[in-house]
C-alpha cells in the first residue's frame, strides 16, 4: 500500500485557488458585455458565409443576404412579397413592340463613396455584366449565371439616354425582365469602385447605395455594415449597426439566439422552433413559401409511360398526413409547380386525393393487379421543401407499399443525385426547387421547355405545353401571359408527370424585442426595416 | 541527435507522397462530380462541362495527378472550388486558429488529466481515485459535439458567462500579428482582447481536450501505479523525503514518458476533434473549413488538408521522440 503522500492538502488548496483566481477572470458577470453589443447594434445569426460581395458574379444565396443591405436594384420585390416596388428606378415603360424598356432613375442618390447615381453609372454595370471585352467583366471563377440564364439571349444594349433616364434594348422580347431585375445578382456597384478595387477587389470592398455601407467581412466569422445616413428611403435604416455572423452548426446558432448574442437567426432545426413557441423570450417570423417539392416520374421508363401507372402511384400517397407529420406545421400541399402568391397559376388542377381503392383499380387495369417492385430515390440532403427527405421517402414508400408497390428506397450523395436527375437512372425521384423571382417562367420554363430522352428530368413530352411556356417568355401582357402559364400548368396536370408534394414556410426564430421583421420569399430580407427595443 | 533529425525529416517525403497518392486515389473513387456541385440548380451539360475543364477535371487521373504534384513542389496547391482563392491563402488565416484551439485543448488535458492521474495513483481506490477515472470514463464515452452543446448551453445559456461561438467578439478589434488572438492580445497589450480571446477559447478546448483528458488520466495513472511500486521510490521514502517530493519528483518524473507518447499519438485526435467542435462553436479553424469542404467535394483543399494534418502529425511525433532523450538521459539517438 503506498502510503499517502505528504503535502497533498496543500496542493490540493493551491490549485483550488488557482482554480477560483480563473474563474474569477472568465466569469465575472461584466464580461458579458464584452462580446454582446448594444441596443443599436443588430446581430444576426446566418447559416453560412459569402462567397464574394460581387452579386452580379455569385449565386450564393448568403452573399444576395448581405448583399441586399449595401446595394440596390432598379426595381425590388416588395417586403414579404415577389411584387415589385420602385428602387433605384421610379417609373418604367416598355414599347409596344416589347424591344425597348425605359427606366425613369431616383435622383439625388449617392454611392456610399458620394459618386452620383444616374444612368451613366447604370450603363456601366450592365455594360460590365453583358459584355465579356469589358475590362472589368472577368472575375476569376465568377460566372454571371442569372445574367447568362435571364438576360443574355435577349440583351442588346444598355443606353444612358440623359442621366436619369435608361433604356435597355433588346433583341428579341423578354417579358419577365421586370421580375428578373428583382434578382439580387442585378445590383448596381458604384463605377468609382472598380477603379479604387479592380474587378477582382470589389468582392471584398462593396460600394453601393443601400441603407448600410460596407466596414469587414472576416471570412467566416462575420460582415459588419454601418448605417448608410443618406439613404434615399428617409428614417431608414433604424439600427446604427448590422452584423451578420456566421453561425452554420444549426444547434448552435439556436444557442447563440437564447443567450442573447444574436438578435435573430434563420434555419432552425425543427425541434428548435417548437422549444421557441414555448420560450417568452423569443417569437417565429416565416419566411412565405416560395419553393415546390415534387415526386418526379421518369417517364423514359417504359413503366410510367403509362398514365394508369402514374396516377396508381399518386392515389396511393397520403400526402396531406404525410406533410402534416413531418413538415412541423410549415407545410401545405402542393396542387401544382407555383407557390400561392404566384400569378399564373391554374384554378383547380390537381384532381389526385388519396384513394388507394383507386389505386388499387388503376393497378389491376394496367396489368398489375399485385403491384411491382421499382427504385424509389429519395433526397439526401434537407431543404425546406423536403426538411426531411429521407424520413418522407420512407412515408411514401410505405403508402405505396399498402397497395402493392414495393418501392426500393436508394439515395446517394447530393452531387451525384443532381447529376443523376438528368439521366435517366432514376425510375421515381424526389426533386423541388426555390424559387429566383415571382416569374412563372422561372417554375415553368427551367423545368418544362422541352423533351429529352436521356434525361428523368425532361421526360415528359408534350409539344402544345412547350409551345405555351415558350411563347409567354415573349408575350408583353401579364394578364395574356398568366393565362397561357394557367393552361400549360392545366395541361401538365392533366398528363401527371409529377405528383406535386408541398409548398413550405421557412421559419426564422428572433427575440421578442426585435420587431420590424419581415420574411422575404427569396430569403433577402430588408434589415433596414427592422428596430431593436 | 541532429542527424537522427534529419534522418527522420528526410523520410517524410515518402510519407507525404504516399499519402497525397492515397488520398488523391480515394477522393477520385467517391461518387459526385464537383463541377456538379459548384454550378448547383442551374447546371446545364454545357456548364457542367466548362467547369469541368476549368479545373482540369476532364484530364485522365494520373495527369490530374502529376500536375498536382508539380504545382504542389513549387507551393501552389490549386484553388477552392468554392471560393476560388488559393488553397494556401485559405489555410494560412485559418491554421493559426486551429492552433490556438489545440494549445488551449492540450493545456486542459494536461492540466486536467496529470493531476487526475497523480491523485489517483497516489490514493488507489480511494474517493479521489473512483471519481477520477469516473471523469476520465465520462471524458471518453461522451461524444464530442453533445459534450460542446451541453456545455453552450451550461455556460452560455443559462449562466451567461461565456461566448456560445467564435473566436474573439464580434465588437472586438485587435491588430492580428500570429492571428492568435489570446497571445496577439497579450503581444499588443490588448488585455480586453486577450480576456475576450480566452472567454471564447474555454468551451471548445474544454470539448476537444475531454477525450485525450481522459486518456493521459488512465495512462498517468497506470504509469504512476508501477513507478511508484519501484525500489527506488522505497528508497526515497526510506530517506525520509516528503510524500510529495516522491510522488512529482521521483515518481511522476519516471511516469511521464508514457505519457508524452501518448500526448503524440492523441494529437490525430486533437486535429479530428477539431473538426467537429470548430463546427459547433464556428471556431474560424482548418477542421470547420475541412469539413465544409468534405461537404462541398472542394477537391484540391481536401487534398491540401490531409497533406496538412499529416505533415503535423508527423512532425509532432518526431517531436516526441526528441523529447524522450530530454526525459529520459539513458535515450540517445545515432
Amino acid at each position: 500500500m503506498v502510503k499517502a503522500p505528504q503535502g497533498w492538502r496543500r496542493m490540493v488548496i493551491s490549485a483550488g485557488i488557482v482554480a477560483a483566481l480563473i474563474a474569477g477572470v472568465l466569469f465575472v458577470p461584466g464580461s458579458v458585455t464584452g462580446w454582446a453589443a448594444g441596443p443599436v447594434t443588430l446581430i444576426y445569426g446566418k447559416s453560412g458565409d459569402a462567397d464574394s460581395l460581387d452579386s452580379p458574379t455569385s449565386t450564393n444565396g448568403e452573399a444576395y443576404q448581405v448583399t441586399t443591405q449595401i446595394f440596390n436594384l432598379l426595381v425590388r420585390a416588395q417586403p414579404g412579397k415577389t411584387d415589385i416596388e420602385p428602387d433605384l428606378a421610379t417609373s418604367w415603360s416598355v414599347s409596344p413592340d416589347g424591344l425597348v424598356w425605359t427606366f425613369k432613375l431616383r435622383q439625388g442618390v449617392t454611392f456610399h463613396d458620394g459618386t452620383p447615381w444616374n444612368a451613366e453609372a447604370a450603363k456601366f454595370n450592365w455594360d460590365r455584366w453583358a459584355d465579356k471585352n469589358n475590362p472589368y467583366h472577368a472575375v476569376k471563377g465568377g460566372e454571371y449565371e442569372y445574367f447568362n440564364d435571364f438576360m443574355a439571349d435577349s440583351f442588346k444594349e444598355a443606353k444612358a439616354v440623359d442621366p436619369s433616364t435608361l433604356q435597355i434594348v433588346l433583341k428579341q422580347p423578354n417579358s419577365p425582365l421586370l421580375q428578373n431585375l428583382t434578382i439580387i445578382a442585378f445590383q448596381f456597384n458604384s463605377p468609382a469602385s472598380f477603379k479604387q478595387y479592380g474587378a477582382e477587389g470589389i468582392g471584398q470592398h462593396p460600394v453601393g447605395t443601400g441603407p448600410y455601407k460596407f466596414v469587414e467581412w472576416v471570412r467566416d466569422d462575420h460582415v459588419t455594415l454601418q448605417a448608410n445616413p443618406s439613404f434615399f428611403r428617409k428614417g431608414l435604416p433604424k439600427t446604427q449597426r448590422l452584423i451578420m455572423r456566421v453561425i452554420k452548426d444549426n444547434a448552435a446558432r439556436f444557442l447563440a439566439l437564447k443567450s442573447g448574442e444574436v438578435q435573430a437567426i434563420e434555419l432552425p432545426n425543427t425541434d428548435d422552433v417548437k422549444a421557441a413557441q414555448n420560450d417568452p423570450n423569443l417569437k417565429i417570423v416565416f419566411r412565405p413559401p416560395f419553393d415546390t417539392s415534387w415526386i418526379k416520374f421518369n417517364m423514359n421508363n417504359p413503366l410510367f409511360k403509362d398514365i394508369r401507372i402514374r396516377k396508381a402511384v399518386a392515389y396511393a400517397i397520403n400526402r396531406p398526413a404525410i406533410v402534416r407529420g413531418l413538415y412541423a406545421g410549415y407545410g401545405e400541399v402542393a396542387t401544382q409547380a407555383m407557390p400561392p402568391g404566384m400569378w399564373g397559376r391554374a384554378s383547380n388542377p390537381d384532381p389526385i386525393t388519396y384513394d388507394p381503392a383507386q389505386s388499387k383499380k388503376l393497378l389491376a387495369e394496367a396489368g398489375y393487379p399485385n403491384g411491382f417492385s421499382f427504385d424509389f430515390w429519395y433526397i439526401p440532403v434537407s431543404r425546406p421543401y423536403f426538411p426531411q427527405g429521407k424520413e418522407i421517402g420512407t412515408a411514401i414508400a410505405s403508402d405505396l407499399n399498402k397497395v402493392g408497390i414495393r418501392a426500393h428506397l436508394q439515395t446517394e450523395d447530393w452531387a451525384t443525385y443532381l447529376k443523376d436527375q438528368r439521366t435517366n437512372r432514376f425510375p421515381l425521384y424526389m426533386a423541388g426547387w426555390i424559387g429566383d423571382n415571382g416569374d412563372p417562367d422561372d417554375w415553368l420554363g427551367f423545368f418544362f421547355p422541352k423533351y429529352d430522352a436521356t434525361s428523368a428530368r425532361w421526360s415528359y413530352n408534350n409539344p402544345a405545353v412547350f409551345d405555351l411556356i415558350n411563347k409567354a417568355k415573349s408575350e408583353n401582357s401579364q394578364a395574356r401571359r398568366a393565362q397561357m402559364y394557367a393552361q400549360a400548368m392545366t395541361l401538365i396536370s392533366k398528363d401527371l408527370p409529377n405528383i406535386w408534394f408541398a409548398h413550405a414556410r421557412v421559419p426564422m426564430l428572433v427575440r421578442k424585442n426585435l420587431d420590424g421583421l419581415i420574411g422575404q420569399p427569396d430569403s433577402n430580407e430588408y434589415w433596414e426595416l427592422v428596430s431593436l427595443r | 541527435m541532429a542527424r537522427y533529425i534529419t534522418r527522420r525529416a528526410i523520410a517524410l517525403l515518402p510519407i507525404l507522397l504516399g499519402v497525397s497518392a492515397a488520398a488523391f486515389l480515394m477522393i477520385h473513387l467517391l461518387p459526385g462530380d464537383p463541377a456538379t456541385v459548384y454550378v448547383g440548380d442551374h447546371a446545364t451539360p454545357g456548364s457542367i462541362e466548362r467547369v469541368q475543364h476549368e479545373f482540369g477535371l476532364d484530364k485522365p487521373l494520373p495527369v490530374q495527378y502529376g500536375i498536382y504534384l508539380w504545382n504542389a513542389v513549387h507551393g501552389d496547391f490549386g484553388e477552392s472550388l468554392d471560393s476560388h482563392r488559393k488553397v494556401l491563402t485559405e489555410f494560412v488565416p485559418r491554421f493559426p486558429a486551429t492552433i490556438e484551439l489545440t494549445l488551449g485543448a492540450i493545456t486542459v488535458a494536461l492540466c486536467v488529466g496529470v493531476p487526475i492521474g497523480i491523485m489517483s495513483a497516489a490514493k488507489p481506490n480511494s474517493i479521489f481515485d473512483r471519481l477520477g477515472m469516473f471523469v476520465a470514463l465520462a471524458g471518453i464515452s461522451i461524444p464530442v459535439f453533445w459534450l460542446g452543446l451541453m456545455l453552450i448551453y451550461i455556460f452560455s445559456v443559462y449562466v451567461h458567462a461565456l461566448p456560445t461561438s467564435g473566436q474573439l467578439g464580434v465588437n472586438i478589434s485587435l491588430i492580428s500579428i500570429t492571428r492568435i488572438d489570446v497571445l496577439d492580445g497579450v503581444l499588443t497589450g490588448n488585455w480586453a482582447a486577450a480576456g475576450d480571446a480566452l472567454r471564447h477559447l474555454v468551451l471548445p478546448s474544454v470539448t476537444v481536450g475531454s477525450i485525450p483528458m481522459a486518456i493521459i488520466a488512465r495512462m498517468t495513472r497506470a504509469s504512476m501505479l508501477d513507478a511508484l511500486h519501484q525500489d527506488y521510490i522505497r528508497t526515497a521514502r526510506a530517506k525520509g523525503l516528503t510524500g510529495r517530493a516522491v510522488v512529482i519528483g521521483h515518481g511522476l518524473r519516471n511516469a511521464l514518458l508514457p505519457v508524452v507518447t501518448v500526448i503524440g499519438l492523441q494529437f490525430g485526435g486533437f486535429l479530428t476533434g477539431a473538426i467537429l467542435t470548430e463546427t459547433i462553436f464556428s471556431w474560424p479553424g482548418v477542421g470547420r473549413f475541412m469539413y465544409e469542404s468534405i461537404s462541398f467535394r472542394d477537391y484540391p483543399v481536401i487534398l491540401a488538408g490531409i497533406l496538412l494534418f499529416s505533415l503535423m502529425f508527423v512532425l509532432v511525433n518526431l517531436l516526441v521522440d526528441v523529447l524522450y532523450a530530454f526525459l529520459d538521459p539513458r535515450i540517445r539517438y545515432a
